[in-house]
């Protein structure tokens, strides 16, 4: 029989990640005696693994990851919403339409960063009070005060936008909007009932 | 619930029968190795035992804990009268699906 131990920092890892399964962990320990250290290794990084993505199929997002899966969704609707913005502009142009003025207040944008993020919080916290714990309307009322606030963020701020390239354009602007987004995220956090602990 | 067991959870339930009182994960999955011929990760033998024992196949007794596991208990598993029902359907629905291929019989490959 083997005097030694299992490796501690896989020990540590396993009794970190999987708490509650005290029997997994003892077995693990117990057939170590006729394994190796990467025996062991592998067996515990497969026991995290498996747990995280338990938790991930069971039980509700953890913060970090659901602003990582969060950003990742935002990205990739900020992308599309550019092609089909510069795809429309291009045919309002074509057709010679009206062209609203905008970007009347463009010297001032830098100073409206930190009142959007204030109002961004107090709307966030709306959203966390009405939606009752119903994830559609939070992510409804999400996009549709995210969309105002860039409607109004290129009225606002950007000058002749409908005639300016978008694409290059929109990457400040997807900037200055992850400001007001990350305020609605912190509005909703500390407004939603379902997320509150019980008093008693 | 599904009708039929996979091939994994019904080898572990085989596995749990054949060992009887003795039924706990290191033993499991020796009897898993040895008949697969292949090393078998242990969480994904518990993860198989938690989601038989959920459906109501394996129920489970904690031992008492021994010095040679770091203090820790073995967590002991049996077959319930559901579970072996649900190998014996399996039996069948296998022995079926045998029969009357001509591969498989007569000694031909």
């Amino acid at each position: 029989m083997k005097a030694c131990q299992p490796p501690r920092l896989a020990l540590a890892l396993l009794e970190r990640c999987v708490p509650d399964n005290e029997a997994l962990i003892g077995d693990l320990v117990e057939a170590f005696v006729k394994e190796s250290n990467a025996w062991f290794w592998r067996q515990a990084l497969f026991a995290v693994l498996s747990r995280t993505s338990l938790q991930l199929r069971t039980k509700p997002f953890l913060t970090a990851e659901k602003v990582l899966i969060t950003t990742a969704m935002l990205a990739l609707l900020g992308f599309y919403t550019v092609v089909v913005a510069t795809l429309t502009v291009r045919l309002i142009v074509l057709s010679d339409a009206w062209l609203p003025q905008t970007g009347r207040f463009q010297e001032l944008q830098v100073y409206f960063a930190a009142p959007a993020f204030a109002a961004a919080i107090v709307i966030g916290h709306a959203i966390g009070r009405l939606d009752h714990g119903h994830r559609v309307m939070r992510v409804l009322g999400c996009g549709l005060t995210a969309t105002a606030a860039a409607c109004l963020n290129f009225y606002l701020f950007v000058p002749n936008a409908l005639l300016q390239p978008l694409v290059p354009h929109a990457a400040t602007q997807i900037a200055v909007g992850m400001v007001f987004i990350a305020g609605l995220f912190v509005g909703i956090d500390s407004g939603s009932p379902c997320e509150t602990q019980p008093s008693s | 619930m599904r009708d039929y067991l996979t091939d994994f959870e019904l080898m572990i339930l085989l596995s749990v029968l054949r060992l009887g009182d003795e039924a706990y994960g290191v033993p499991i999955a020796g009897e898993l190795e040895s008949t697969g011929g292949r090393s078998v990760v242990l969480s994904a033998v518990y993860a198989a035992l938690d989601r038989l024992e959920a459906n109501g196949l394996v129920s489970s007794t904690l031992g008492d804990p021994t010095p040679a596991r770091g203090g820790r208990a073995k967590r002991f598993f049996r077959v319930t009268p559901a579970g072996l029902k649900a190998v014996k359907q399996t039996r069948q629905a296998l022995t079926q699906l045998w029969t009357g291929v001509p591969q498989l019989e007569g000694g031909r490959q």
